[in-house]
């Protein structure tokens, strides 16, 4: 159980789910075999990624309530344990990809791997407050790899998946960080609240859900997603520009003012749930062609 | 404290010090030597190795089915590629 949550199960439910929303809105087909194998190669590939994350980040994590229950820092795994299995996992999954489906798949695999690990956890997070910006397009990749698992390249709409996830993760992540800066700013994590102030965060939260919530609207200028996708994308990105603008006038984050953090959990909470529906609605239209199609909006 | 067992063997192996400077560091350091202390798992260490020896088999025979049942699947697409 413990190598379970070493795999960081709730990070890999969604990045399987965008996964499998790019794997089912590419065009072609996949023997649903090897289409499954490939969403397990993505599952493991993001477990092996956040056990090697575990992995680096013990001595940080030990100092944090958010993480210190993880099985490394509360010393229920060995850290050479989690180093061989997280290890030993990216090698598998990105064996699986490249058997099961396209090179390029199991290329984006890897890369994405290498991207978290290296370029995240043991660079970026510790050295610069866009860390989230920037390794934020690890968790990007899921759809696009799971477009290229069928086509064998990446299209445009691919990217614009990449891209939807990829502007999201800031203001999703900033959100959280409003209330855990300070064990950040203890463990010495140049987070934004920590560096720049509860104020710049709040400020840039705005901006990032500005851009996000009009290009959620993408999939529709390219015909990917349909009606019911633009039903979703549109009251969810009022939704999310709402708790947006709500932390923005708040003092959220601030010292001594914890009544305002409310609105920042909120805001946390709205932007899971609009990733979630949009992914979902793109997998109901491109999954259930009869609902998509009478609609005449884009293409199956 | 554990008795010291009277095997020649041992007490020979024993008496064998380990080399100084580089020689020994690369030709004996990695030389196990007998000290006749034994480590003794408990109930739940035991099963823990168990359960892991378990969990890493049941991975290996999963991981050898996959590999077969995708090579089946991209042989069977390939070949009704390459049949029509």
């Amino acid at each position: 159980m413990d190598f379970v949550r070493l795999m960081k199960p709730r990070v890999m439910s969604l990045v399987v789910f965008t996964a499998l929303a790019g794997l089912v809105a590419a065009p072609g087909d996949m023997h649903p075999f090897t289409a499954a194998v490939a969403i397990l190669a993505v599952a493991l590939g993001s477990g092996a990624a956040g056990a090697l994350n575990m992995w680096y980040d013990a001595d940080i994590d030990r100092l944090m309530a958010r993480t210190a229950h993880r099985p490394v820092p509360a010393g229920l795994i060995a850290p050479a344990d989690a180093l061989g299995f997280g290890l030993i996992m990216s090698v598998i999954s990105v064996m699986l990809m490249a058997l099961a489906a396209t090179p390029l798949a199991a290329a984006l695999l890897a890369f994405s791997i290498v991207f978290y690990v290296v370029i995240y956890t043991m660079w970026l997070k510790r050295s610069t407050a866009q860390n989230i910006v920037i390794g934020g397009a690890a968790g990007a990749f899921p759809p696009v790899i799971g477009w290229a698992a069928v086509t064998g390249n990446a299209p445009i709409d691919a990217w614009i998946l990449f891209g939807l996830i990829f502007l999201w993760t800031p203001p999703h992540f900033w959100a959280l960080s409003l209330w855990t800066s300070k064990e950040y700013a203890r463990a010495g994590v140049p987070m934004l609240p920590v560096t720049r102030g509860a104020a710049e965060t709040r400020r840039q939260i705005l901006i990032y859900t500005l851009i996000v919530a009009p290009f959620g609207l993408a999939p529709v200028a390219t015909g990917l997603g349909g009606w019911i996708y633009l039903v979703v994308a549109s009251l969810g990105g009022i939704a999310f520009l709402y708790g947006a603008v709500r932390v923005f006038f708040s003092r959220a984050g601030d010292d001594n003012v914890r009544a305002d953090l409310r609105r920042a959990h909120v805001l946390f909470g709205i932007s899971i749930i609009y990733l979630f529906a949009l992914f979902a609605a793109l997998l109901i239209e491109h999954a259930l062609p009869m609902v998509y199609w009478p609609a005449g909006l884009g293409a199956g | 404290m554990a008795k010291e067992p009277s095997n020649p063997t041992i007490e020979a192996s024993a008496a064998v010090q380990p080399r100084a400077g580089l020689a020994g560091a690369v030709f004996d350091s990695h030389e196990a030597i007998f000290t006749g202390e034994y480590v003794t798992l408990t109930a739940e260490q035991a099963k823990a190795r168990k359960h892991r020896g378990q969990w890493i088999a049941l991975g290996l025979i999963t991981f050898c089915i996959l590999i077969f049942l995708i090579t089946m699947t991209r042989m069977g697409q390939n070949l009704m590629v390459g049949g029509s």
